[in-house]
């Protein structure tokens, strides 16, 4: 598979802090990449360095074999983790500016905003302020800038920030929709489950290092497949020396000792009084992967 | 019509240019851009209705005082008053406190007291009733007119006091290099309209980057912005609109400006020939160099302090202190104006913020020689260049600071940002 982007032996330091350390990895063409890393672990760093608004200290980045240069704006969409609009602004002339930006003459430009407002349910809203809609509105308008030219290649850095649940699911299918269409969808998030329903491919950093790398059931797979997930009632019980336990709510990924055997867990929690609606065996989920890489001494 | 032109107009095609566009666009939609526009020249009129208002009203209320006016008591033991001009009202006092408490009883006007030591003391003495803050000093005039003609009909001479009385025209040649100076008021025109221009561009046009500026920070646009076109051409389009606007600020300035002379140009107190108006190309260049360099220097200082504050409110007190330091010379003019090379106007030349406008002045006051205006221009660029090589670098770290003032340490640390 051809490589949308490849970083190799990227540095980048900001005074006294080292913000990216040695990172390699590459995004395969027409993938749905997931960059994961907890807060202030380099991922916007990365992006900005990757799209020329940071110089590297070390290595190279490149998009299609190539240094980011603004000329190639008309292939990219980009929703950057901090984000706002032109507020003052009308709806329809901010996206064709942003179009224009990126290489759209006036007239495409303005078709192509209004097809995606009439899209998005805010063809209504054309010349509108932007101050004046609410901000699930305000989040399709920048969603909006960063699809507006059909990019080749999408960023978004953490797009479900503060979306609710319908605009979570709309924008999850725009972007499945757009990479069946050929898009190399790039995004980060700190939604694991969300994270496993779309992404086919990750890597995983942690201090501005790669700390994992590949497609998503092969890095699950790196972490065993004998992970239990329970779905209990009431309390379950607890054996250091069986298993270690995550419990989240109602739900629970038990991981066994060594020699232990998935049926030996089963029983010991039925016979201590465990009220079991749901045992799978399998995979450990990313949620899982994700804790113990940020937690796991380097 | 006009924002319509400039969104599907061929000439804002670049992306330069789109960043014009919308700078023009958004800038000249806004209420507060016309409020800005036309509130000065409003103002103006209003100041100049207001005092011409009261100026009148004054006048009328005085004439009326005086007009009732029915007895005025005086008193004059310095025997210079001529006793001829004592007719009504005027009544000869015997005695200075019974005169006054005629005065204070309301009895009588006013009563003028000529002391007997007039000459020496030269003062003289006036009590009145308190009709109102604007009637004060009313009867001054008259007392002292009263002690004038008196003094005139000791001359004898009608001629003589008709020569003192008529408005004298008083005609001077002035003299430099051996020749002849015609002073006119079409020599003031075109150094009047670069102080004009020069004001406009840089104290109310440079507003409106900074604003801009601060709006791209604010609102969180500039990282987008930046991944579509490098700082530079992002500052140069909002630079190229500000023009644009300021543009726009002056057609109407002047228009304004041209509606209230056509109707007031036969009330002046001079006549504007227009073809007499003297277009010196040397010092219309000279003129044009220094707006620019000033409107320059100030739009890079408001790109840096937009891109350096967290929030345009911070930005805008901090860039009132280069506004201040620009306008400095504005205090010094008496100085300049009275010795266009002297010490002070030298020095203020090659101070980076009041370089352009002393030198401006300068020009327009025939006081800058061929070489120093050629230094200054030197220097100015030398300035501007500087200006926007800082500007460029903390537009270039401070833009991603959303929430943090920039320090100085980043601002030269050689690896922190885009580099160009």
């Amino acid at each position: 598979m051809d490589e949308m982007i490849t970083i190799i032996n990227f540095s980048k330091r900001f005074g006294s802090v080292q913000a990216v350390d040695d990172l390699s990895f590459a995004v395969p063409a027409g993938s749905i990449f997931a960059f994961l890393g907890a807060n202030g672990s380099g991922k916007t760093t990365t992006i900005r360095t990757l799209l020329g608004i940071y110089e590297p200290d070390n290595g190279e980045l490149l998009i299609n074999g190539q240094k980011y240069q603004n000329e190639m704006a008309g292939i990219l969409g980009y929703l950057p983790e901090e984000r706002g609009l032109y507020l003052n602004s009308r709806v329809l002339e901010t996206i064709v500016y942003f179009a224009q930006l990126k290489g759209l003459g006036f007239e495409p430009a303005t078709k192509a905003a209004k097809d995606y407002l009439e899209r998005v349910g805010l063809s209504g809203y054309a010349e509108s302020e932007i101050k004046t809609l609410s901000s699930g509105q305000q989040q399709k308008i920048q969603l909006g800038i960063a699809l507006i030219n059909n990019p080749q290649l999408l960023i978004l850095d953490e797009p479900t920030k503060g979306l609710d649940p319908v605009n979570r699911d709309l924008l999850i299918s725009m972007l499945l929709e757009l990479n069946k269409n050929g898009t190399t969808v790039v995004f980060t998030s700190h939604q694991m489950e969300e994270v496993e329903k779309i992404a086919d491919h990750l890597v995983m950093i942690k201090d501005g290092r790669r700390k994992l790398e590949g497609g998503l059931e092969d890095v699950k797979n790196q972490f065993g497949t004998n992970v239990i997930h329970v779905r209990f009632d009431g309390d379950i019980p607890v054996n250091d020396a069986m298993y270690s336990l995550q419990v989240e709510r109602s739900l629970a990924e038990v991981t066994p000792k060594e020699g232990i055997k998935p049926n030996e867990v089963l029983r010991y929690m039925l016979d201590n009084g465990a009220s079991i609606r749901e045992f799978d065996v399998g995979a450990p989920s990313l949620h899982e992967i994700f804790v113990r890489v940020q937690e796991e001494d380097d | 019509m006009l924002t319509r032109f400039v969104e599907t107009s061929s000439l804002f095609q670049g992306k330069l240019m789109q960043v014009a566009k919308r700078q023009y666009v958004q800038t000249i939609r806004k209420k507060s851009f016309w409020l800005a526009t036309l509130l000065f020249p409003t103002f103006i009129i209003f100041v100049s209705f207001i005092s011409g208002y009261t100026s009148t009203q004054s006048e009328k209320k005085v004439k009326e005082e005086v007009a009732k006016v029915d007895r005025i008591f005086v008193l004059d033991e310095s025997g210079v008053i001529n006793s001829d001009l004592l007719q009504s009202p005027y009544v000869v006092a015997n005695e200075k406190n019974a005169a006054i408490a005629e005065v204070m009883q309301d009895q009588a006007d006013a009563f003028f007291y000529y002391p007997s030591d007039l000459a020496t003391g030269q003062k003289i003495e006036v009590y009145t009733q308190d009709t109102g803050l604007i009637s004060y000093g009313r009867f001054d005039s008259v007392a002292r007119q009263l002690l004038q003609t008196s003094i005139l009909l000791k001359v004898g001479d009608a001629d003589l006091i008709s020569l003192y009385a008529a408005p004298i025209d008083v005609q001077t040649t002035y003299y430099k290099d051996g020749q002849t100076v015609s002073l006119k008021v079409e020599d003031f025109i075109v150094p009047i309209f670069s102080l004009v221009i020069y004001f406009t561009l840089v104290f109310m046009g440079t507003n409106f980057l900074l604003s801009s500026v601060s709006e791209e920070k604010e609102n969180r646009m500039i990282e987008i912005v930046l991944t579509a076109m490098n700082s530079r051409d992002l500052i140069w389009g909002k630079i190229v609109g500000l023009v644009g606007i300021v543009l726009t600020q002056l057609i109407v300035l002047i228009s304004l400006a041209g509606v209230g002379l056509w109707f007031t140009l036969e009330k002046l107190p001079f006549n504007i020939d227009l073809a007499a108006i003297p277009l010196d190309s040397f010092q219309i260049t000279v003129s044009l160099f220094f707006i620019a360099a000033g409107f320059l220097m100030i739009a890079a200082i408001m790109v840096g302090v937009g891109a350096a504050m967290p929030t345009y409110r911070e930005a805008q007190q901090f860039s009132s202190i280069f506004i201040i330091l620009a306008i400095m010379p504005v205090y010094f003019v008496t100085l300049i104006v009275t010795d266009p090379t002297g010490v002070v106007a030298r020095v203020t030349s090659y101070i980076p913020l009041t370089s352009p406008l002393v030198l401006l002045g300068r020009s327009a006051l025939g006081g800058l020689p061929a070489w120093e205006a050629i230094v200054g221009i030197v220097v100015n660029v030398a300035y501007v260049v500087g200006a926007f090589y800082l500007a460029f670098r903390l537009f270039e770290i401070g833009s991603l600071e959303f929430n943090q003032k920039l320090s100085i340490k980043r601002l030269f640390h050689p690896k922190i940002s885009k580099v160009e």
